[in-house]
């Protein structure tokens, strides 16, 4: 394991690594400054649209100081720098004086709940009817009939599935109790089950809309292994229908799925913009969305850093139990 | 895994069914349990927007990062002020203050603080609290919302007793106590606030989070999340030991809901009591109205909407020629088609605007004084010959096809900056443009959003933009000083703000006069009058800005629940849940103009009565009923709201049965026998025996009376009490069972669907 060979690997891929991380650290630094404005009037223009506060150049140049926004720019760049590099995210300038990390950790714990739980109920929901379809959809009417209805669901526009299930769930058939808000969650068992019960909702409309994907997908994957030469033995030899279909069909046919499943968990941080305004659901794609807006640099930065974190680690953890699955790339 | 062995189908459809048993099982146990955390709904009052924190613990109103202190409801129910205004009535309602006194010079305010305030957690509200937020005001200027204002106006504070508060001014300034920006007087949307001394002198108040926040007001934070804010009714709130006042409803929720589509659901369902601004289109609102009868705005027909105070006027770029020409600008203006603005962008919800404020009836002695004015400067006027004849005039020539050429041969075209956020922008700009390009100019239009947007329209870089102009209520010197010379900067530096001059209007008569006004005590004096006279000559000349609307304000109401909302019909205050006048709105207020008589408030929509029996003192007090009651002594027999009536029996200021009636035994004195004199007293003590039981067995007789009429009485509010939540229960039952019902159906079929594609499996797999 420890062949120059292997060390010059490794070496070639920390470099590369590290590359990345310095790469995205500074595109995210210099994109959202490229945007005209600054956040501190963007801030005071959103509160005087209420008729409220009327901004001023004083304030407007306080505030700077105190961010350091009136530096020039190298300046910035290596204080954010030195400061991502010690862990410390900053702190956020439209929610002064909360910490980025504060106003993450409200965020995400209700963005992995909703998303991570929906994003693997429709994968195993889509993976699964996908391979019945796939592989029975010739012969039997009722699997057809499937198809069409996933391709419907994939084809129907997100927003509008999620108004449908309100009007169902809110207007029609009030099964869900009154709740409105969402409070926080902490590490204990019941909050989380309660967390998931206030995210059934968001997590149906997410569902019903995202499995028409991996359905259709996992279709055609399975469409094409049906057609190989050893499924073709598989018959010849005997084996009973069901057999051949999961032990050898499914099991060839599910390797990019797992792919997929990994890189769309990989990207739950970035959380699920329209869902979160539908549903009034307090995640992350909404705080990105509003610290866009109003150009809240540390906030923008802490989560692109977030982001590109748990995109770079699912992609390790797909390239290192890939194996489990395909034989083939133990070596 | 035991997918990847034999009868895989049979596990497929086993393991559907033990996840949906488990689902089925589990998810209504769990929601019996949170479904407590809300708070009961007929005792809550619900409000709709649209906003959300990021960090909902930040609560430091000195700062402008604290989360939006209208959405929060932080301004509305946890910090009060000193004075609020009610528009509707022009009334200045004193509040945490009781008057003000100017010195001679204008140079020295004085301010007398209520005695009586208290602040959450007990410590009296004084001079102090004043004095200190103004030093540290000072002190911090603009790091802190307004401190720079203050600085302008403020030169120091002093406290003169516990209650009473001298304010030394920079300047003579006969209008200080109407800067909401430097004094605690509430005019749109709200004022500066007084923090408490004993919570903020220990911390770094540029860095204080505030959470909890500790105010006057009537009601105490208890749930802050990123979409939802929740507030429970405090019983040591100073007003109820004051005044006797207590807010109808125990709840105040603040909440995000999402889009407009599950606002309408949800209101339409009587799931929301107000709305704010800008949230329900009218097609919406009309729908629902079709559908709910609780629902209604401040009109119930049309045009439904309340009149906005900021009026909608177009900015237009003085500083860049040709409109730096004003019969130009007047030529633009008579383009301008308002009636056809009203009908399409505001679908007829608004009138159209002639001046830079709003027309209340409090502005009608000003509007009067320059209505031969507007009858030559016509501002409502739409006239394309007269237009176009001022093209002409300066020389722009139009072409065969109608386009209008500026004399050096290029087209007249001009830029339009809309704010793509808003609506209602959007929504005129489109009216405009097109009108605009009918009479042959070619329009640009721009939409942007903030921060690109702040920016553009800060530096000067449009020809047009629409553009509230705030204050406006009472008094328009304020609308009026916004165009004053001092603002101007040149085009591409920042001017103070969008309505402040960045549309670079400079005139040193208008100045002069302005600055005239700015000394003069306000209110529709004749000096007043006069100098408003003389500037309004010159803003109706020169027209520096066009005006086009009036702003709708549609806040709709849901009468389900809470009754008593100010409507067209009652117009006792503003409609407004996000201004700080909702504190009044809510709990009503002492009416100056009826010498201090409490006028206004909401109460639930149905209050049942029961009578219960006073066993020591109460003073006088407003139910929920709105009502006056008592003073009450030890023994009355009252009828009072349901929860009022509670109230007092928890306290153990009453009870619920009658107290005993009471029979005095007279003690007879027995005289001494000794002749004539002892025979006389003898008789006279008989006699005195006789009626004093004869009193006693009347007075028995009317008690046992009287207590059995009031028997009567409860008896019967206890069976229409009981009946009434008889009927409400089983309205509720029924309620549940339909739902369960639903929830069985859904259940069952699920179950029966699993139970047929098993037996299937097992059939098919036999073999």
């Amino acid at each position: 394991m420890s062949s120059p060979f292997f060390i010059k690997y490794f070496l070639s891929r920390l470099g590369f690594y590290i590359l990345t991380i310095w790469i995205t650290l500074t595109l995210t630094f210099i994109i959202p400054r490229l945007v005209p404005g600054d956040p501190i009037t963007a801030a005071l223009s959103m509160l005087s649209e209420a008729g409220a506060l009327r901004g001023s150049q004083e304030i407007v140049d306080e505030y700077k100081k105190l961010f350091g926004l009136d530096k020039d720019m190298m300046t910035q760049y290596l204080s954010y720098l030195g400061q991502i590099l010690r862990g410390n995210l900053g702190i956020s300038i439209t929610n002064f004086p909360s910490s980025v990390s504060t106003i993450i950790a409200t965020a995400l714990p209700w963005t992995i709940i909703l998303l991570s739980t929906s994003t693997i109920i429709s994968w195993i929901l889509g993976t699964f009817l996908g391979a019945l379809a796939g592989w029975r959809g010739i012969e039997k009417k009722r699997f057809e009939l499937l198809s069409v209805a996933a391709l419907l669901l994939y084809i129907i526009p997100y927003y509008i599935v999620a108004i449908l299930i309100l009007w169902l769930f809110i207007y029609t058939i009030p099964i869900f109790p009154r709740e409105t808000g969402y409070g926080s969650i902490n590490l204990t068992l019941e909050s989380i089950l309660d967390a998931l019960r206030k995210s059934s909702l968001p997590a149906l409309s997410i569902v019903i809309s995202s499995m028409g994907w991996w359905f259709l997908s996992m279709r055609s994957l399975i469409a094409t292994v049906k057609r190989e030469d050893f499924i073709l033995m598989a018959e010849a030899k005997g084996l009973k229908s069901s057999t051949i279909m999961w032990k050898y069909g499914f099991r060839n046919a599910l390797l990019p799925q797992i792919t997929g499943l990994t890189l769309a968990l990989g990207h739950i941080t970035a959380g699920a913009l329209v869902t979160e305004i539908i549903f009034a659901y307090p995640g992350i794609g909404w705080l990105l969305y509003q610290s866009i807006l109003q150009l809240d640099y540390p906030v923008i930065q802490g989560i692109v850093i977030l982001i590109t974190f748990t995109v770079a680690t699912a992609n390790f953890i797909v390239d290192t139990i890939y194996p489990l699955f395909d034989p083939r790339i133990r070596r | 895994m035991f997918i990847l062995r034999g009868n895989t189908i049979k596990g497929i459809y086993s393991a559907l069914l033990l996840t949906i048993l488990v689902l089925v099982f589990i998810t209504p146990g769990i929601s019996q349990h949170v479904s407590a955390q809300m708070p009961p709904r007929e005792r809550t009052l619900i409000v709709a927007h649209s906003a959300r924190f990021a960090d909902p613990e930040n609560w430091n109103i000195l700062l402008p990062t604290a989360v939006s202190r209208s959405s929060s409801g932080m301004h509305q129910l946890i910090y009060e002020y000193f004075f609020y205004i009610n528009m509707e009535t022009g009334e200045l309602i004193p509040w945490l203050a009781t008057g003000f006194e100017y010195s001679q010079d204008y140079r020295t305010l004085t301010v007398y603080l209520r005695k009586g305030v208290k602040w959450s957690d007990g410590v009296p509200f004084t001079a102090d609290d004043v004095v200190f937020t103004y030093n540290m005001l000072l002190q911090y200027g603009a790091r802190m919302v307004w401190g720079d204002i203050v600085q302008q106006h403020v030169e120091s504070v002093r406290k003169v007793d516990d209650y009473a508060v001298e304010f030394k001014l920079k300047s003579p300034n006969p209008r200080f106590h109407l800067i909401r920006e430097a004094f605690p007087t509430v005019r749109v949307w709200g004022a500066i606030t007084i923090v408490p001394k004993h919570v903020f002198e220990k911390v770094d108040p540029l860095t204080f989070k505030n959470y909890p926040p500790i105010g006057t007001g009537p009601y105490k934070l208890v749930r802050a999340e990123p979409t939802m804010t929740v507030f429970e009714r405090r019983d040591n709130w100073w007003a109820t030991e004051v005044f006797g006042i207590r807010p109808a409803p125990q709840y105040v929720v603040y909440a995000n809901f999402g889009p407009e589509d599950v606002i309408a659901l949800k209101f339409s369902r009587n799931e929301i009591d107000m709305v704010f601004i800008g949230l329900l289109s009218l097609g919406t609102f009309t729908q629902i109205l079709r559908t709910n009868p609780s629902v209604t705005a401040w009109y119930s027909v049309p045009p439904y909407a309340w009149s906005d105070p900021c009026p909608r006027l177009l900015m237009i770029q003085n500083a860049r020629y040709p409109f730096n020409i004003s019969e130009v600008r007047w030529a633009i203006s008579f383009m301008i088609n308002r009636d056809e603005i009203i009908r399409l962008a505001y679908e007829g919800t608004t009138r159209p605007a002639r001046l830079p404020f709003p027309e209340y009836l409090s502005m009608k002695p000003y509007i009067d004084q320059i209505s031969d004015l507007l009858r030559v400067y016509n501002t409502l006027e739409y006239n394309l010959t007269k237009a176009y004849s001022i093209l002409e005039k300066y020389g722009f020539k139009r072409t065969a096809d109608g386009t209008w050429l500026k004399p050096d041969g290029t087209p007249l075209s001009i830029i339009y900056l809309v704010n793509a956020a808003s609506r209602e922008e959007m929504a005129v700009a489109d009216v405009i443009a097109a009108q605009l390009r009918r009479a042959g100019i070619s329009v640009e239009m721009r939409p942007m959003r903030d921060p690109a947007l702040g920016e553009a329209v800060l530096r000067g870089e449009y020809d047009l933009k629409l553009n509230p102009f705030c204050p406006g209520d009472t008094d328009p010197y304020d609308n009026l000083a916004l165009f004053h010379g001092k603002h101007w900067r040149p085009l591409g530096e920042r001017a103070p703000w969008y309505e402040i001059n960045s549309f670079r209007y400079r005139n040193s008569e208008y100045d002069a006069i302005v600055d005239q006004l700015a000394i003069t005590p306000p209110g529709n004096t004749t000096g007043v009058l006069k100098l408003f006279r003389a500037a309004m000559e010159i803003w109706l000349r020169d027209l520096p800005v066009i005006p086009i609307s009036l702003a709708p304000a549609l806040v709709p109401v849901n009468n389900y629940y809470w009754k008593n909302f100010p409507s067209a019909d009652n117009p006792w205050i503003m409609p407004v849940p996000w201004w700080a006048t909702m504190n009044l709105l809510i709990n009503g207020y002492p009416s100056p103009k009826r010498g201090g008589e409490w006028v206004g408030g909401i109460k639930p929509a149905q209050i049942f009565y029961t009578t219960i029996y006073i066993t020591k003192e109460v003073p006088r007090f407003r139910g929920v009923d709105l009502q006056w009651y008592g003073p009450f002594k030890v023994g009355d027999a009252v009828r009072l709201p349901e929860e009022d009536a509670n109230r007092l029996l928890q306290a153990g200021l009453a009870s619920l049965s009658p107290p005993p009636p009471r029979i005095e035994i007279p003690t007879i004195t027995v005289p001494q026998v000794g002749g004539d004199q002892g025979m006389r007293e003898l008789t006279n003590s008989i006699d005195n025996l006789a009626n004093t039981i004869q009193q006693s067995l009347q007075k028995f007789g009317t008690d046992v009376m009287g207590s059995v009429t009031a028997l009567g009485q409860r008896v019967e509010d206890s069976n229409k009490a009981i009946n009434s939540s008889i009927a409400k229960s089983v309205s509720q039952l029924s309620d549940q069972v339909t739902n369960l019902s639903n929830i069985v159906i859904i259940l069952a079929a699920l179950q029966v669907i699993t139970l047929a594609l098993v037996a299937l499996a097992l059939l098919r797999y036999r073999r």
